[in-house]
């Protein structure tokens, strides 16, 4: 970044401090050996440190006050890249004192032609940032309970009403009452995905992971949609490794993917097709199926599928209601899993849609660090989060594991 | 004797659908509006099932439930209704007490079916709920 600025020739280095000064970030420069090359007055100022202070000084000097204002593990992780001469990574910090800030800490190597030249620490304030995505989320959550409370009076008048509760009905209102419960069960899903959309581009979906059986989600959810798939005279089988080991995850969101491609499944496909669910080991991941021989997916759709609101133009996609947001959420869960989804299809022939999560990692030593997981996901960006590559011990199946690979 | 149920829950519609669906499985219902006048009923009146609202004025209803389990002797079956199963929501109702819960919106035949397998959980006889 700055690297290239501070190499080139004199006249750019004179206006080089002024650049720095003109910065809305705070910045700090240290050179290969460890010093402080300069403060820039934004640093300065937020840190309440004078000039003479940084000088040609040992970074280490700033450790008292950085570790009191940003905290020690802040100062750790400073202390940690600058040992590191190709780290470029980011955390998220709050500055207590001399006022409450939330910070994004940035840091990058400085050199020109593969020599390490030193290292840049840039402050970022995204307070303001922070507390609008926390504000919308907030609005949504609100809005969504407000939705939620008359919702529940509707659906369960309707349904005391067509239990007979309410003493015997007519065909004829049956039907209706009928219709009017099937799309307050459109609204009630809707409200949801849009509760999940929302968390999900905040980064405030709560998700606590733990050993998970897939088969046990797997035959749950197949046994809650068997009844609606066999009423559409549709065939459904699950194939399932039975030394399946447990995956980390968590279980009421994978519920809800494997409930969303099973239901899609059902829904995409005609009366007398078939579903085929699948479950097996693939080395550090369980890979989990779910194939149907139902109207497929035009290729030109396909790059579409995963985003929001996509729906595809065809008769049955426009006849089955939905939101298409269910797809998105479902992508985003395996992501936050460190997983994969994907999707094949055939126009006219059927669609596989899939999905891989980590195979639950021995409890031995492996320690996450919070920060690490937060820094990598403020560069991706929502929905694009992978674990670190550190997560992904070398915990594999007992099968064959040549064969299927990794 | 009936068993007697305290539905608490600070909007109308939901209280008058649950005790509807309760007095039409059998059950003795009394009602309260909010977390306070919850813990003075369920001392007063001793039920055997309590079912709270989550967000509800005055005392909430982790607050109450736990209050509930506390002080009422013998304690009541607790049932929590909580907004969407959000996990930590699920938590705090367990960790305050609360033996079972159900998503809003939630299903009355299936609040039934979960107040009656609780009882029976409890101690009581199928032959009673």
């Amino acid at each position: 970044m700055g690297a290239h600025v501070a190499q080139r020739g004199p006249s750019r280095v004179t206006s080089f401090p002024l650049l720095l000064d003109s910065l809305v970030e705070a910045v700090l420069l240290v050179d290969a050996s460890g010093r402080i090359v300069r403060g820039n007055q934004r640093f300065l100022q937020w840190f309440a440190v004078s000039p003479a202070r940084l000088r040609r000084q040992p970074l280490d000097c700033l450790g008292p006050l950085l570790s009191s204002e940003l905290g020690v593990d802040t100062w750790d992780w400073m202390r940690a890249v600058l040992a590191d001469p190709y780290a470029q990574r980011t955390v998220d910090v709050v500055q207590r004192l001399p006022e409450t800030r939330e910070l994004e800490l940035y840091s990058a190597p400085l050199g020109a032609d593969g020599a390490y030249a030193g290292r840049l620490y840039l402050f970022r304030d995204v307070t303001r940032e922070r507390e609008a995505v926390r504000l919308k989320d907030q609005f949504v959550s609100t809005v969504s309970h407000e939705l939620r409370t008359p919702l529940t009076a509707i659906q369960g008048f309707i349904e005391l009403i067509l239990d007979g509760d309410a003493g015997p009905i007519n065909d004829e209102v049956r039907e209706y009452l009928g219709v009017v419960r099937d799309n307050t069960e459109r609204l009630i899903t809707l409200v949801n995905d849009l509760l999940d959309v929302s968390r999900l581009e905040a980064g405030s979906l709560q998700m606590p992971f733990e050993p998970v059986s897939l088969t046990g989600i797997l035959e749950e959810v197949a046994r809650t949609l068997r009844p609606g798939i066999e009423a559409k005279h549709q065939s459904l089988t699950l194939i399932i490794d039975p030394a399946l080991p447990p995956v980390r995850g968590n279980p009421e969101r994978l519920t809800q993917v494997v409930t969303n491609l099973l239901s899609n499944a059902s829904k995409y496909t005609p009366p007398e097709g078939a579903i085929a669910v699948a479950a097996a080991c693939t080395g550090a991941y369980v890979q989990v199926t779910v194939r149907d021989t139902g109207i497929g997916i035009a290729a030109s759709d396909m790059p579409k599928l995963f985003t929001r609101f996509f729906r595809a133009d065809h008769p049955v996609v426009r006849q089955v209601g939905g939101t298409g947001l269910g797809l998105f959420i479902a992508r985003s869960i395996v992501d936050l899993h460190g997983g994969r989804l994907f999707a094949e299809s055939q126009p006219g022939v059927g669609s596989t849609f899939g999905f891989t999560i980590p195979v639950d990692q021995a409890p031995a030593g492996t320690v996450e660090h919070a920060s690490d997981i937060r820094a990598t996901a403020a560069m991706m960006g929502p929905g694009q989060l992978v674990m670190p590559s550190t997560a992904r011990t070398e915990e594999r199946c007992d099968g064959d594991q040549s064969a299927r690979g990794g | 004797m009936a068993i007697k149920v305290l539905a608490v829950d600070d909007e109308a519609s939901v209280l008058q659908l649950v005790t509807v669906k309760l007095k039409k499985a059998g059950f003795e219902v009394i009602s309260a509006r909010d977390g306070d006048e919850a813990v003075t009923r369920a001392l007063n009146e001793k039920p055997n099932v309590v079912l709270l609202d989550v967000m509800m004025p005055k005392l909430d209803g982790f607050t109450a439930a736990a209050r509930i389990k506390a002080e009422v002797n013998p304690p009541p079956l607790v049932l929590m209704l909580t907004a969407k199963g959000e996990t930590a929501d699920i938590s705090r109702a367990f960790a305050s007490g609360a033996d079972d819960y159900v998503t809003k919106p939630f299903s009355p035949r299936e609040l039934i079916e979960r107040i009656k397998v609780g009882l029976i959980r409890a101690g009581w006889s199928p032959a009673d709920v």
